[in-house]
Order: structure tokens, then sequence, then C-alpha cells
């Protein structure tokens, strides 16, 4: 009954907190939302670049065609509903709008038509007067200054492997075009006629040699000491960090709540009722700990049920279902015992209402929550081992990208229980060095 | 009375003494009393004289450096769990939680005290009506004023019927409407037989309350008795000026 009565007390007070309800329920649910959605527009690179053709002849088609087939480039051709003169694309990218913007020029089909037989001629036939080659208008990419280097060479790589691409099919083209003629020059006209001139000019193979772009396999491989084969997805990476962010925030509250009771005279009330001061320490954690859980559904259905509302797949822990829930129990543990520390080397709520959070952010930017620890700089990256948020999101990446089992992530959970044992020791002895 | 050795009192303290960590003065020095049932003790003395010192030490909250303390009989110092079970204190701080409405409050406090849902409803139900709160036992302590919070304070240590009330400045900052209200009910309680101790700065509220007055300054008892005793003690006109002549007029901190 003693229990009971702590838990519902405890129960009644948290959920009577506006603020910090805002903080463990609407601030990770709307950070796991926010922060995959930009990491995943981040990571995926789909950029948004302005098209305009006016050469309307084969290599701006094709060039399209090109750009189009790959996942890093959207080709935007109309804003408002209006075709988009280069006029137009300028002003948008100078005014920041659009980041980049790509203008085929009037003439660029006819003058690279008659460039590339060009070439090819002169190379097939050097005996023949070639005239000079006219000068091709050249094709431009504008782009914001503001625009990222490695950002703004992904796109130009985009489009020089398209032109590099569409080069090499019409100097193919060309060249078989060309080849028979070649062929013929030496021949006596007597014996053309039994040659086979058909086969021999091979333009109609040219779309069955360029289908497959891939003869020479290129494997990519995400490689790193951390030791999984791939990279986390956003959703991957951000609905397990920002859970276990949020479970940590338990301790803000928990803290404070301590700290009231002992500034109020609750607590020194409570010591000469005759009830243990372990009921009352077991009726907060339980209290808390069954906030903890809620929220951790909260945070996971929006990584499962509203993520894939908005274009992401569906947050998944496949069979490690039971892997999860161990750890987040230890996390909740490891929080619970930090904000009981907290609570009680604390000593204004003001105090633990600026320092715990801060910690917490610490914790988490160490500790690979906010980016994940194999894109930190190798200068940083040993102190995540120092992190408690870490070693949860450790636990995380071993069940979701490396398929581990239970040995692998114990190392994890023994951490996290140790480090909520501990703090709660550290507690109880600051407490009795204080009475 | 206080200072005797009467085995039967509720409460017999012998020598009490304690210092506070860091202190090099004791708080409390071998203070011994003996409360007997049914009365009601006032406890004066200047600001740090060890008023709430020697509360928590009765009620627990704090072991003494030395000497014994029996309640009902049993030693307290090593059956404090039992103990607490007669005992009810009202401490000087607001201690309620003020995000639970005064219902709320009693009722966790009445469950701690290990009392059955249905019988902390019925006692909450009878106190709040007897301190004036049963129209705002359902609204957040936050929105209570200054002598309302007092009320329901004291209410949580009455929810459980004790032998002795320990009330520590139960009136401190409260209105005349309200401090009336809560001495006529600490009078009415103390007729039908609560054992009280009464800490406070308001010389004229022992007087009117209680039977028994000890005066203690620098942690020692330095006088004991009946108001009426006191204030006609070495030639005084009542009992703020004993306790003027006994404790002197040099301001305290």
């Amino acid at each position: 009954m003693k229990l009971y009565a702590s838990i519902i007390k405890e129960m009644l007070l948290l959920l009577r907190d506006r603020a910090g309800m805002v903080l463990l329920f609407i601030m990770p649910a709307f950070l796991v939302i926010v922060i995959t959605l930009i990491q995943d527009k981040v990571t995926t690179t789909n950029v948004e670049v302005l098209f305009i053709d006016d050469d309307k002849g084969m290599v701006g088609r094709r060039i399209h065609t090109l750009l189009a087939d790959t996942e890093i480039v959207h080709l935007v051709k109309y804003v408002d509903g209006e075709q988009l003169s280069a006029d137009d694309a300028r002003d948008l990218v100078d005014k920041g709008k659009y980041q980049f913007a790509l203008v085929l020029p009037k003439g660029l089909s006819s003058g690279v038509a008659k460039a590339i037989e060009q070439s090819v001629r002169s190379r097939l036939f050097p005996e023949e007067n070639h005239s000079l080659a006219e000068k091709i208008p050249e094709i431009l990419l504008w782009f914001d200054p503001t625009v990222s280097g490695s950002f703004r060479s992904a796109v130009s790589s985009v489009l020089y492997r398209a032109v590099h691409g569409l080069q090499a099919e019409l100097l193919m083209e060309n060249t078989f075009t060309l080849l028979p003629d070649l062929i013929f020059k030496d021949v006596p006209e007597v014996m053309r006629s039994y040659l086979p001139q058909e086969t021999l000019n091979g333009t109609d193979l040219l779309p069955q040699l360029f289908e497959n772009k891939g003869i020479i396999p290129v494997m990519e491989q995400f490689t790193t000491e951390m030791g999984f084969i791939n990279q986390p997805t956003a959703v991957q990476q951000n609905v397990p960090a920002w859970t276990i962010f949020g479970i940590f925030f338990i301790s803000v509250p928990l803290a404070g709540s301590f700290i009231q009771e002992r500034q109020n005279g609750t607590l020194k009330r409570l010591k000469v009722f005759p009830v243990s001061y372990w009921t009352i320490m077991a009726g907060k954690l339980s209290a808390y700990g069954a906030v903890c859980l809620v929220q951790t559904g909260v945070i996971l259905a929006a990584g499962i049920f509203i993520l894939p509302l908005l274009g992401l797949e569906p947050f998944s822990l496949g069979n490690a279902f039971l892997h999860a829930a161990a750890l987040l129990f230890s996390v909740t543990i490891a929080a619970c015992g930090y904000g009981i520390l907290l609570g009680t080397i604390g000593r204004t709520y003001e105090q633990i209402a600026v320092f715990a959070p801060v910690s917490i952010v610490i914790a988490a930017a160490i500790g690979g929550i906010m980016v994940p620890v194999y894109a930190m700089p190798e200068l940083i990256r040993p102190l995540c081992a120092f992190s408690p948020l870490y070693w949860g999101q450790s636990g995380f990446y071993d069940i979701l990208l490396r398929q581990s089992d239970w040995p692998a992530i114990l190392p994890e959970i023994a951490a996290l229980l140790s480090f909520g044992f501990l703090s709660g020791l550290g507690a109880y002895f600051s407490s009795r060095f204080k009475n | 009375m206080p200072g005797t050795n009467d085995t039967s009192a509720l409460i017999h303290a012998s020598s009490l003494s304690y210092t506070y960590r860091g202190s090099f003065t004791p708080a409390i020095e071998q203070i011994s009393l003996s409360l007997t049932e049914g009365t009601l003790y006032g406890l004066i003395g200047p600001n740090g004289a060890g008023k709430t010192t020697l509360i928590s030490l009765l009620t627990t909250l704090l072991r003494p450096d030395q000497g014994t303390l029996t309640v009902c009989g049993e030693n307290a110092l090593s059956h404090f769990t039992s103990i607490r079970q007669v005992l009810g204190a009202v401490p000087q701080e607001l201690a309620i939680y003020e995000r639970l409405t005064g219902r709320e409050n009693l009722l966790y406090f009445g469950r701690l005290y290990g009392l059955h849902d249905e019988l902390v409803k019925e006692k909450s139900r009878y106190y709040l009506d007897m301190f004036g709160l049963a129209d705002k036992a359902d609204c957040r302590v936050s929105t209570y004023s200054g002598g309302m919070k007092r009320r329901i304070n004291l209410i949580i240590g009455l929810l459980h019927d004790p032998k002795i009330l320990f009330l520590d400045e139960p009136t401190a900052g409260v209105d005349a409407q309200s401090r009336h209200l809560i001495i006529e009910k600490l009078r009415m309680l103390n007729t039908n037989g609560m054992t009280m101790v009464y800490a406070s700065h308001y010389l004229e509220e022992i007087e009117q309350l209680c039977t028994s007055v000890v005066l203690i300054d620098h942690g020692r008892i330095v006088a004991q008795g009946s108001p009426l005793q006191l204030g006609q003690a070495d030639g005084c006109t009542g009992l703020a000026d004993f306790y003027l002549h006994k404790t002197g007029e040099k301001l305290r901190d």
C-alpha cells in the first residue's frame, strides 16, 4: 500500500508538470521526426536542379534522360507551373531559392554532332582536308556560392558523367557509321558487292552496347572499425538515438523532484513517517520507470508509424525485440541512477535545471546521438566511450547493423546497469555525508 | 512533568544531547523531560535556542549523540518504525505537494501511515470539515492561501490520530482568522485527549493554549511550569516579561 501510494503520488506530480511532460514526450518525438527527415535529406543528396533546355535537340534529350536516371539530382523544368527561361533560372539561383541551374544552350546538338563527326572523320581519314571545328556553345552550370564544395562536386560529377557518357556514345556511333567507308576505301570496286556492307555498319548495336553500363563491377561497402557493413539509415540512426536521449532526460524531473522535496521539507517530513526510505525510493523509480516505458513507446511509435507517412522507411527492430527491450531497460536504470545522483548532490532546483540538461546534451553530442560517431572527427571519437548514451546507441548498432546476438550487447547492458548502480551508490554516500 | 523521571510518561527523554556536524556548540545539551498524556506543552525560546532540534530528536528525525528516549515505554532509538506510528509531526515548513489537491495530499500521507483508503477518506472528510477546507479539498494546493496551506499541513499530522502531536510554529505567517481557527481546534483535540507539544514565538498563543510551558535557550531547559507560574515567577508581569527576563533582550540571529 505504501509503495502504491508513492507510485501514484509520483505519477500525479509528473503528469501535472507540463514542462516536464513536454521535455519527456514532445521533445524527443519531435526531434526523432525532424532530425531523421533532415539527415535523410542530407544523406540521400537528392538535389533539385533547374533544367533549361534551349537546345531542344538530341543532346538535351539525352542529357536529361541520363541525369534523370541518377538518384542524386531531381530536374526541375517548371516553377509555379511556368516553364523557366535561362534568365529566370539565374534569378532563382541568385536569390538562393534554388542551389543549381543547368542550361543547355541553343545549337548545342548541332554543334556537338558536327564536332564529333569531324573528330572521328579526322582520325579515320587523316589524309582528307579537314576544316577547323566550330566552337560548341557551352553547357552552363550555375550554383549558389553558399553550397559546400563536396555538394557541388557531387552535382557536377553527375553532369560530367552524363556528358562523358554521351560523348562516348556519339563517338562510337560516328565511328560505326564511318567505319564501312574506311574499310571499303581500299577494297577494289569489283569486290565490294561481295562484302556484307550492312553488317559492317554496327550502329544498330549501340543501344545494346550502352544498355549494360556496369560491366566492370564496383562494390561500395561501408567499412569502419565499428564493424558494420551497411551505413545506418537516418531512421536506424535516429530512432534509437533520440529514444535513448529522451529516456536520459527523465533524470531532469527526477532530480528536480528530490530537490523540491528536500527544499519544501516533505522529504524531512517523510523521515518521521513509519515508512522506509527504500519504499519512497522504489515508488519514485517505479513511477519514473513507467513514464520511461510510455515515452519509449511514443518515440518508437513515431518511428514506426509517422516516419513512413513522411516518405521514410519505417523503423524496425526485426527479431531483436527482446534485445532492444533489455537495452532500453538498462538505459532507464542508468538514467534513473543519474537523476538520483543529481538530485542528491544538487543544492537548488535552478542548479539542476541548468546542469542536468546541459550534461545530457554534451553526453549526447560526444556519444553519437546527434552526429553518428563514425562521422565525427578522429580527435573527438574516443570520447564516446565515456558517454552512457553511446553505450546504449552502440547496443542498437549491434542489433540493427551487425545483426549481433546477446553476447555482443551484454557489455553495453553491463556498462549501463553499472553506471546506474554506481550513481545510486554515489547518491547514497552523498546523502549520508550531508545528513 | 519536564525533567522528572516519570516512567509512566508518554515520552521520556533523558540527557539528550545533539551537535550538528561542523558545529562546536551543542544544539541540545543534556535535556531531560517527561511528557504526560493529555497535556498540551508549549515549547518556547529565541531563534536558534534548539526548539526545532528538540522536536526533531523527540520525533526520531534526528538521533541523539547522547541520552535515551522512550515513547510509550518503548526505546524510540531502536524501535523507531513502530514509534512513528503513534507520533504526529507538523513541521515549520509547508511540507506538502503543491501540484496535488488537498485531498490527494491527505490520501498519500494517510496511506503512508498504513491506513486503508476508506479510513483515510473518512478522516480526511472529518478534518477538512473541521479546519474549513472541505470546499477546497479538490483544488490544487498551489491555489491555496497561506492560511489554507498551514491548515492542510496540520491535518496531515492528525490523519492517523497520533497519541502525541508535535507542532512547530503551526501558525507562522497566517492571518488572525486562520490562527484563531487553528488554536480553537487544537484546544478541542487536546480536550479529547491528544497530547501536544506546541513550539511557537507567539507567547499569547502559548498562554491561551498550553497547560505546561518549557523555555529553552542555548540548547538547555531554562524554565518550566504552567504559563501562570512562569508569568508570575521572579516578579514578572506575564509570560512575555518572564521570557525576556530569562533570555535577555539582546537580538538573536
